[in-house]
Order: structure tokens, then sequence, then C-alpha cells
């Protein structure tokens, strides 16, 4: 084997080796993630909490909720105007609710392959929470720009075709809502 | 010389990409072993909660002691709404079980909603042994096909993880394998006829219909000119159209504006139904700066407001604050009679008095001309039925909805015990106990349990 040849194979090994380790040490922290880039300032929060309250007659969801259903908000509906923010909170909440779904909001959230933010890690990267967590006392406090809806998809995305059998209500930015 | 440097270095880095491979490898499967776990925990648990619902079921129907059924009913309405609950936690990506899910917290429903039947000294009716009958017949399946399963994924050594990484929807012609029995379950589900019964996963409930729309059809233009009207009255400053309209295909049929409001961050949303042109529901999204306002002002534009819009006979029942703005529900009130179902919500910004937000679907969905009959039971006489070791503090006239979509005539008791607050709703014609909650106080307002 030639100096040349040798040179070649051994750059070759150190290029696959940088590929494979960078693949390790979470290339998936770079991608999907626009909030990841934004996590060495991360937002402290300011606001004081507010009790949020349902219409007085069903669950009254406590700070750990709201907590959860602010984070999943941030990471299904960061980019998408503020009503659809709102809209995907009261979903979580129809979802709870109803007889098809698990009745607690973490169990809703954390129902697997529910939601691409939990599948992918995203809700545990997001950092920017301000909007969304007012979304979500509006959702709790009774807004739903959904009128009922369980489901919400980007029509823009692949999704299975079971999904479009649904009766859909609006379409709000980049989200369906359907029944 | 040189090629010995190379080589070595190559070598190296070899060892070091195996190793560290083989490492994230062993962690894998670690957490891997751990997430199957899990998943066969959830299974089994499903498997024996249906087996134990068809076993509880058929000891109901074989019950002849009413006391003793409904110690049986509440067992059933709990061991399958946690039978729901794990399959929900199962990691089924291409077998849609959402009728399924549906079927066991409707049974458990219903069993329950027999269960407070015979507390209140119902007896079973022939066609609520019927409809047992049928459960049982369905759990029975149902289980017999989780049994099915249970072998298979048994014999197999199946992975629920390797099932996880599936895409798309299952074909009605693929060919069986070890999950397919969940596939049949729902079918078979779906086909059963609407379950009507007194509980709030009754079928009827999902099908009932808006009774506040008063009025005609109206364009989409006339309800624009309704759009900006609500508008000017909620708001001091210009706005312009963001020229957005959408159709809203909901329970309410509706027509939904969006506007630019000047001078500020945010849009404004606003819903009109398309029939009689009620707003159903506005959100101001600006930043609200700092409060220059107290709550007591803030409930006192809110209610000029609603007066404003035509809401004359609105009565405060509850205010919380929501960062700079406040949020106040308004319930209609009838001949001295606060009416709980008709229920309005107004969000005030406080750093100037806008009105940034309004819910009346709860209103649009309830409202309806309600015959109020005369209370057979004076106000001393309902105090009377409460427990006497709570203090009584009020009293008053309500009508409140029941989670089965019924409303019903109450006093509405406000009273103390051990230093918390309660409220004790009293049914005005009968003096049975309908509801109680519990008033939590908190910084931003008091909520009722």
């Amino acid at each position: 084997m030639d100096k040349q040849s040798l040179k070649i194979t051994i750059l070759g090994i150190v290029i696959v080796a940088l590929i494979i380790t960078s693949f390790y040490l979470g290339v998936e922290n770079l991608v999907n993630s626009p909030a990841a880039k934004k996590s060495n300032t991360s937002v402290e929060e300011t606001e004081t909490e507010t009790a949020p309250v349902q219409t007085g007659w069903e669950l009254v969801k406590r700070e750990d909720e709201v907590n959860l259903l602010t984070r999943l908000i941030a990471a299904e509906a960061t980019g998408e105007p503020y009503e659809g923010m709102v809209a995907v909170g009261a979903v979580m909440l129809n979802r709870v609710r109803h007889a098809s779904f698990p009745n607690t909001i973490s169990g809703v959230i954390y129902q697997p392959h529910a939601f691409e933010s939990v599948s992918n890690g995203l809700i545990w990267r997001v950092t920017n929470l301000t909007t969304a967590r007012k979304a979500a006392m509006d959702a709790l406090n009774g807004w739903d720009p959904t009128y009922g809806a369980l489901y919400f998809w980007n029509p823009y995305k692949p999704v299975s075709g079971w999904i479009w059998t649904r009766r859909i209500v609006r379409q709000i930015g980049n989200h369906v809502f359907g029944i | 010389m040189r090629n010995w440097l190379y080589g070595i270095l190559g070598l190296l880095l070899l060892a070091w990409v195996v190793s560290y491979g083989y490492i994230e490898r062993t962690n894998r499967v670690t957490l891997s072993n751990a997430l199957e776990a899990n998943y066969q925990r959830e299974f089994y648990n499903l498997v024996s909660h249906v087996e134990q619902t068809r076993v509880l079921l058929g000891k109901s129907l074989a019950s002849g002691s009413p006391r003793h059924n409904i110690l049986y009913l509440t067992e059933i309405w709990n061991r399958a709404s946690d039978a729901s609950i794990s399959l929900a936690q199962l990691p089924l990506t291409d077998i849609n079980t959402s009728a399924s899910r549906k079927f066991l917290s409707q049974l458990g429903d219903y069993t329950y909603s027999l269960a407070k039947a015979e507390a209140n000294g119902k007896e079973l009716s022939e066609k609520d042994y019927q409809t047992l009958e049928k459960f049982y017949d369905e759990v029975g399946k149902f289980s017999e096909d989780l049994h099915e399963m249970a072998s298979r994924i048994y014999d197999d050594n199946f992975r629920f993880s390797d099932a996880m990484l599936k895409r798309g929807v299952r074909t009605a012609t693929a060919a069986p394998d070890h999950l397919s029995n969940f596939v049949d379950i729902e079918r078979r589900v779906q086909g059963l006829p609407t379950l009507i019964y007194d509980g709030p996963f009754s079928d009827h409930l999902e099908l009932t219909e808006p009774r506040g729309l008063s009025g005609a059809q109206i364009s989409r233009a006339t309800a624009e000119s309704k759009a900006k009207e609500f508008l000017e009255k909620s708001r001091k400053q210009g706005y312009t159209s963001a020229g957005q309209v959408d159709e809203i295909n909901g329970k309410i049929k509706a027509y939904a504006f969006t506007f630019d409001p000047q001078n500020s961050k945010g849009l404004i949303t606003i819903d009109i139904s398309q029939k009689g042109g009620h707003p159903i529901t506005m959100l101001n999204s600006r930043p609200v700066q700092n409060a220059t306002m107290t709550q007591q002002e803030a409930s006192q534009k809110a209610k000029d407001f609603l007066e404003k819009i035509g809401f004359k006979n609105m009565v405060e029942t509850y205010s919380v604050r929501q960062q700079n703005t406040q949020v106040i529900s308004f319930a209609y009130r009838e001949e001295g009679v606060v009416i709980y179902s008709d229920l309005i919500k107004v969000k005030v910004a406080l750093d100037d008095g806008e009105i940034v937000g309004f819910e009346a679907f709860g209103y649009l969905m309830a409202h309806h001309d309600r015959n109020i009959p005369q209370a057979k039971l004076t106000p001393e006489e309902a105090k009377a039925k409460v427990n006497p070791r709570v203090q009584v503090e009020g009293v008053r006239k309500a009508i409140i909805p029941l989670d089965n979509g019924k409303e019903v005539f109450t006093y509405e008791i406000t009273g103390k015990l051990n230093g918390e607050q309660y409220l004790i709703y009293i049914n005005a014609l009968t003096g049975d106990e309908e509801n109680i909650l519990q008033v939590v106080s908190q910084p931003e307002g008091k909520l009722a349990i």
C-alpha cells in the first residue's frame, strides 16, 4: 500500500468517525427544535401565577397541570397565531372530558404517539413559554376556538389517512381542527 | 515513520468509535427493555381489568340485593375506567382504539349511573337488566380477544416496542398478527347501538343542539357588520380588518373575522353565529401593560359592556386575575334565580379597561325560556337539610347544570366547615342534596371545586 492511499484511508476513517460521533452526540438536539437554539438565553418566567378555573362545575386544573398544558402548547403551536395556541390547549381539555381519551391532562399529553412534540422530545426542550402560558390560561378559562374539537393536524404534512375522516370544524394557521 | 503514526491514530479512532457504539447500544437495549416492561405491564393490566369487569358484571346480574349490587356496580365503574386507561397507554401506532376506549368509559359511566339510582332507592328496571346483559356479552368477547392476544404474545415473545415503529393505517385486508384482535374489538364495538342513559358519557349529550340561538340566518356581510358593531362597543381605539374570514363548522355554525388593532400588536378575532348573528367569542391578543385599575372597577366595566350589547340580567359569579387582565364570569338571573347554565365570560384589560375577551358559547348552548316552578321548600327548610356540622352563612335560589345534561332547581347554601367554605345545593322541590362544591381561596380569586 503506498503512502497516498494510506493517507486517504485514514482520512476516510476520521471523517466517518466524526460523522458517527456527531450523530451520537445529539444531532437530535439541533434538528426539529427552533427553541433549542434559544436554550442559552433561557427565559425566566416573571408573571405571577393565576388560578385556572373551569366554568365552576368542571374539574379545576391545578398549577402543575397548567405547566404541562403550557409546555404542550409551546411545543405544538409556537409560531401559530395566538388563537391557534388557545385552540391546541382547548383540544387537550376537550380530550380530558371525552370518553375516548384519558381523564387527566397528563394522561392525554403523554398518551403514546398522540403528539409529535412528545415523540421527538421537543416538549422538554421548549423554553419560550410566555405566550403559551397566556394561551393555556385562556383555554382553562373556557375559551375554545375549536368548538369541541378532539384532533388537530397539519394539512400540509403527511398524516395518516384516517385523520381525514374526522369532521373538520375549522382551520387556524397551519392546523386543521376536527371532531 | 509517518505511516506508523497514521496507522496508530486510525486504529485508536476506530477503537473509540466501536466502543462508543457498543456503549450506546447497551444503553439503548436497557432503555428499550424498560419501555417494553411498561408496555407489557399495561397490556396484562388491561387483560386483568377487562376480565374483572366481566366477572363483576356477572355478579351484578346475579345479585338479589340492591345494597350489595351498588358495590358491584361502583366496582365495575373503577375496573372499566382502569381498563380504558391501560388501553390508552399501549403504543398502537396503526390501530385506532378510540371506540374501544369509549366503550369501556361508557360502560363504567353507565354502571355508575345505575349505582347512583339504586342509592336513591330506585330499583333497576327490566331495560337496565337487558343493557347489563348486553354489556356482559360484549365484555366477554372483549376479554376473549385479549386472552387470545395474550397467549400469542407470550408464545412468540412479541415486543410492543417493535410494533411501535410501524407507520400508517392498518388496512382491512392486512394479514392478522399479534395485535389484530384490537382491530376486531374496535370494529365490533363501533357497531353497537347508541346508549342513552343518565350520565355524562351518554350518547345523546354529543348531539345537543344550541338552544339560545334566536333569529334568522344571516349573510357573511351582515355578520361582518355585527362583528364591527361589537368591536365599537368593546374597544376605544381604532382597528382595521385583517381581511381574513373563516367559516366554522362547529356545534354553532359561525363566521370568524380577524381585525388588526391600531397602535398595538396582536390580533382581534371575533366569531359571529350564522343563525341570528350572535357574538360567540372574542379574543384580543394584544399585550396588556401594568394594571392601573382594581378588580371592582374591572367588574363594573364588564357589567357595563354586557348591558351595552344587550345582556341585562347578568349577575357576577366569580372573578379571576390572569396576569394583567381580569376574567369575570356572569350567570343569567331570572326572577331572583341564578341560572348557572347560562354563563358568559368577559376579560378586561387592567391597563385601560378595554374588553379583551368575550365568551358566550355556554350561554348560547343553554339559554332558553324556562318555566321556573314554585319552590316546594322554604329557605329555612332547605337550610335544615344541610349537615348540622356545617355553619350556614347564606342561601339563594339557583338552577345548576348536572353532568348528565339536565338542569335542577336548587337552593344554593353557602356554609363553613373546619375553616373551609362550601357551596351546597339542595333541590328546591324534593329537598335532596344535589351537589357540594368546596370553595378554594387563592390570591387571584375563589374557585369552586
